[in-house]
């Protein structure tokens, strides 16, 4: 199956090079407002997250597009938005779940990832990600990693809890 | 070509820092003129070597070995 | 207009006026951006003599024409002004994100002047800019000053530099953050910014920085981020932070331990990167497009602090106030302390400095409880160096002569030249966790000289003998010798010197993270010229930009001779060469060290061209540079400096 991005927000350290890189690779500019992936920083906690296309198989964005601008391309395995047809309704943008869609400051339609299409190595903001908090990888892979490694904290768990008794 | 002695090259494998009074050497020697001076001080070793390797002062290998070796080589090589 | 902004905003809090002033191609050319920009502005505009709470007094806020961009970690911020520590030069750098914001908002620079008639913020909404009150904000922590002004402009998004009570209250090493807790720790300008009644900066930016070739940038910043995912430094700092030094500087006797008496202490580990992350760690966090990531978020979980949490520590955050006044045993002891000094808003350098030199007066006899007020400054006293820090944040009791430095404080207590002894300082700022003994001779040298005053490793950051041991090859390459990268040798120490202070000095002018190109040496001086030129298209050369460097280090050093300070202030503390260093540990390295500094001093005075007398810039490399008006100034107070008065005065801070 197709490498999908996958997001371990508790990686995430808020450093934004996963913005400035995609703004870069695809606008030719460095801001956050022509990225395609957000990302969303709590200073006081700590925290941060990471706002990115999931890669829906079955994407509301497409469900609710008007015009069929935006579609799922089944050989990338995720929808684009097509700008020659976007109105600009923002209906796409209102029902990502992910908040992954955002408003083009220019020409006011939606805009989005599209994994970098063409790229060898691969989307920019997982290549870059310092932290592995995106990374691109089969699905495959990706749940069969989540299952050690939870399965892994859960033994770490069981055995802590039997050492105190 | 032999910018130096035998016996300069072993004094300035002996000294402590050597950097400033091997460029001032070379200009006095009119091997690299004042801008050239400025320049190599400013932007490392490297740059020198480079520089005496593309007037022909030491051979591509010399270069090579100098700047894998550092300033010992070179200065030996200068005295040949 | 490609990489810089291309203006700069200069905001009167006297007149409250707002002015934007354009930045022509010439000035650019000849300064960069962030240092650069800012010790210009100060050399002109704040003279020598002036009081450094002087309301027309200028503090300045310098971004790069890298700021903002996708080159490895652009979001630093160079803060300049002149330190109320030192009374001379002063400048101080932090990370985080509002560097970038103010880049997107559209500006390079932001110059303070004047003084408000109440406590005030400046919000900056792109191009809007206006003052707004701030009395509801004063006298609170930084963390809290943000969450309200978030409300206030209903944007969880914005970016907010600003101050804490210490500033407020005047501490002379108060400081100044960004995001929180991103601080640009030394020289006082907290201090500065508190006495024009103003709280801080917020901004939002939603431009843009334009690049040049942005084909050529990409391919540049990409080359170097692929370069940093093995990099041995990015993965010691993104796994420990810089705490990861922790267990070498004990190792190697450069650990400050009870006021750099010893090296280091046995239980060291207590508080390294390691034992932070299995402890206390929360988070992982980074600077604006950062490919190292070593900011922490820590959470103390057990004991009398639990609860309390912070962004950081650093390493040289956490030290002063932990190992520096004999505090090792309970970790989180010196977690809280780092904690108070960020909430407070002062430097924790200069804090664990003075309360050290505090105790070893005390320790020494040389002040008494009678002087403190009844304090007991016993080392590794956490409930002294607790109340000590919060009552010189608040100017209180014996904290409130502490709060001027710790050479004022001698000389305030009268206790003549003993007590300068203990204060461990240079042209009166504190030496950090950073024993020239120990941690490298290059540093030791670059101690003496420093421009922003201060036992300074932030102005050579001789990475080259630090971390030269990761880089094999890479001082043959730029010193032309890899002896020089073994640390307590003085071979080739003096033009490592030259080399490292010229470079960090344009690395903070294009203001990006000294950690990726000092420390980690992912990055290389070519380089920096390579996505310089591909992000604003000035195409210089590596020479012309590495002058740029020797240019704004020859202007601070001019700024320092103007208030009569040169070769005779060129001095470490004579800790460092008189006290050989002893045993703290069976494996430490540096074991009898004293700092050679007398073997180094006079060459580095021939790379640099000063004057053997003075220690003043030459008349010939300020022309070459191009500042023939700085050379106009100097010129005739060389014979003052050599004068026989001049000469009997000891000068401890200006």
């Amino acid at each position: 199956m197709e490498k999908v991005l996958i997001y371990d927000q508790e990686k995430c350290t808020g450093c934004r090079s996963c913005v400035v890189g995609c703004s870069l690779y695809h606008e030719g500019e460095c801001s956050k407002i022509l990225s395609r992936i957000n990302v969303v920083r709590n200073e006081r906690s700590g925290e941060s997250f990471v706002a990115g296309c999931d890669l829906c198989t079955d994407p509301p964005c497409a469900a609710v597009c008007p015009t069929g601008a935006c579609a799922l391309d089944p050989k990338m395995g995720i929808s684009k938005i097509d700008q020659n047809k976007c109105i600009g309704c923002r209906e796409c943008l209102i029902h990502c779940p992910f908040g992954a869609i955002g408003i083009h400051p220019v020409n006011k339609k939606s805009f989005k990832c599209d994994l970098c299409e063409g790229r060898s190595e691969g989307p920019v903001c997982a290549d870059w990600c310092p932290s592995g908090a995106i990374t691109w990888v089969s699905p495959e892979i990706a749940a069969k990693t989540k299952k050690r490694v939870k399965l892994q904290e859960r033994i770490n768990a069981a055995t802590k809890a039997k050492e105190v008794s | 070509m032999a910018v130096m002695t035998k016996q300069q090259a072993k004094h300035f494998a002996e000294m402590n820092d050597f950097f400033l009074d091997l460029l001032n050497l070379l200009k006095e020697k009119g091997i690299i003129n004042n801008q050239e001076h400025r320049v190599m001080l400013l932007t490392g070793f490297e740059k020198l070597v480079l520089n005496l390797e593309k007037k022909k002062i030491i051979s591509v290998k010399e270069a090579k070995d100098a700047i894998a070796k550092g300033f010992t080589s070179l200065v030996y090589a200068l005295a040949k | 207009m490609y990489g810089w902004a291309g203006q700069r905003l200069r905001i009167d809090l006297t007149k409250g006026n707002i002015i934007k002033e354009p930045l022509s191609s010439e000035y650019r050319r000849k300064w960069i951006g962030g240092r650069g920009f800012n010790s210009d502005v100060i050399y002109n505009e704040v003279p020598p003599d002036m009081d450094p709470f002087d309301p027309r007094t200028r503090v300045c806020f310098g971004m790069g024409p890298i700021s903002g961009t996708a080159a490895p970690s652009t979001g630093r911020v160079t803060v300049s002004c002149k330190s109320p520590l030192t009374g001379g030069f002063g400048d101080s750098s932090m990370g985080g994100h509002w560097g970038a914001e103010v880049k997107y908002a559209g500006y390079d620079q932001i110059i303070i002047q004047g003084r408000a008639k109440k406590p005030v913020y400046i919000w900056m909404d792109d191009d809007k800019v206006e003052i707004r009150d701030a009395s509801h904000l004063w006298g609170k922590f930084p963390r809290d000053a943000d969450t309200i002004i978030k409300q206030e402009l209903k944007d969880e998004d914005i970016h907010i530099m600003s101050i804490g009570p210490a500033g407020e209250n005047l501490v002379r090493f108060a400081c100044t953050f960004n995001d929180i807790w991103r601080a640009a720790g030394r020289t006082g300008h907290g201090a500065v910014i508190g006495s024009k009644n103003l709280k801080g900066i917020a901004t939002r930016g939603s431009g843009s920085v334009k690049i040049a070739r942005p084909k050529e940038f990409f391919a540049v910043c990409n080359r170097l981020r692929q370069m940093f995912k093995n990099d041995p430094m990015k993965m010691g700092l993104y796994e420990y932070g810089s705490l990861c030094l922790i267990n070498f500087a004990n190792r190697d006797g450069w650990l400050p331990w009870k006021n750099l008496q010893y090296g280091g202490t046995p239980l060291a580990n207590n508080m390294s990167g390691e034992t932070h992350s299995k402890t206390v760690l929360k988070h992982r966090e980074g600077c604006y497009a950062c490919p190292i990531c070593c900011g922490r978020f820590t959470h103390i979980n057990e004991g009398k602090w639990a609860g309390e949490e912070f962004g950081g520590p650093e390493y040289e955050h956490a030290v002063p106030t932990g190992p520096r006044v004999g505090i090792i045993e309970d970790a989180n002891d010196i977690w809280h302390n780092a904690r108070l000094t960020n909430d407070l808003g002062m430097d924790g350098i200069e804090t664990g400095a003075v309360i050290s030199a505090a105790m070893e007066w005390y320790q020494r006899g040389l002040i008494t409880a009678k002087d403190t007020g009844g304090l007991e400054l016993e080392w590794g006293d956490e409930a002294v160096v607790d109340q000590l820090i919060q009552d010189i944040a608040y100017r209180r009791g014996f904290g409130n002569i502490l709060a001027d430095g710790g050479d004022r404080a001698s000389d305030k207590l009268g206790l003549g030249d003993k007590g300068h002894y203990y204060t461990i300082t240079t042209r009166g700022m504190s030496l950090p966790g950073d024993d020239p003994r120990g941690l490298g001779f290059g540093y030791g040298l670059s101690f003496a000289v420093g421009t922003r005053g201060g036992c300074d490793h932030l102005r050579s950051l001789c990475c080259l003998e630090l971390s030269g041991a990761l880089y094999p090859g890479l001082n043959t390459k730029i010193l032309g010798d890899e002896r020089p990268a073994k640390p307590t040798t003085t071979v080739g120490k003096p033009y490592m010197v030259y080399y490292e202070e010229n470079q960090k000095t344009v690395t903070d002018c294009l203001n990006v993270c000294c950690f990726t190109t000092h420390w980690s040496y992912a990055v290389l001086t070519q380089d920096q010229l390579d996505y310089f030129n591909a992000c604003t298209g000035m195409d210089m050369t590596l020479e012309e930009f590495l002058e740029v460097g020797e240019r704004v280090y020859n202007l601070e050093r001019a700024y320092w001779a103007r208030l009569m300070s040169g070769a005779r202030e060129d001095v470490v503390p004579e800790r460092f060469t008189k006290e050989p260093m002893p045993q703290h540990v069976d494996y430490q390295t540096n074991v009898g060290a004293t700092l050679p500094i007398d073997e180094m001093l006079p060459k580095y005075y021939k790379y640099r061209d000063y004057e053997p007398g003075t220690g003043f810039p030459s008349e010939r490399t300020l022309k070459k540079l191009g500042l023939d008006y700085v050379a106009d100034d100097i010129r005739p107070l060389r014979k003052r400096y050599m004068s026989e008065s001049e000469q009997k005065k000891k000068k401890y801070y200006y």
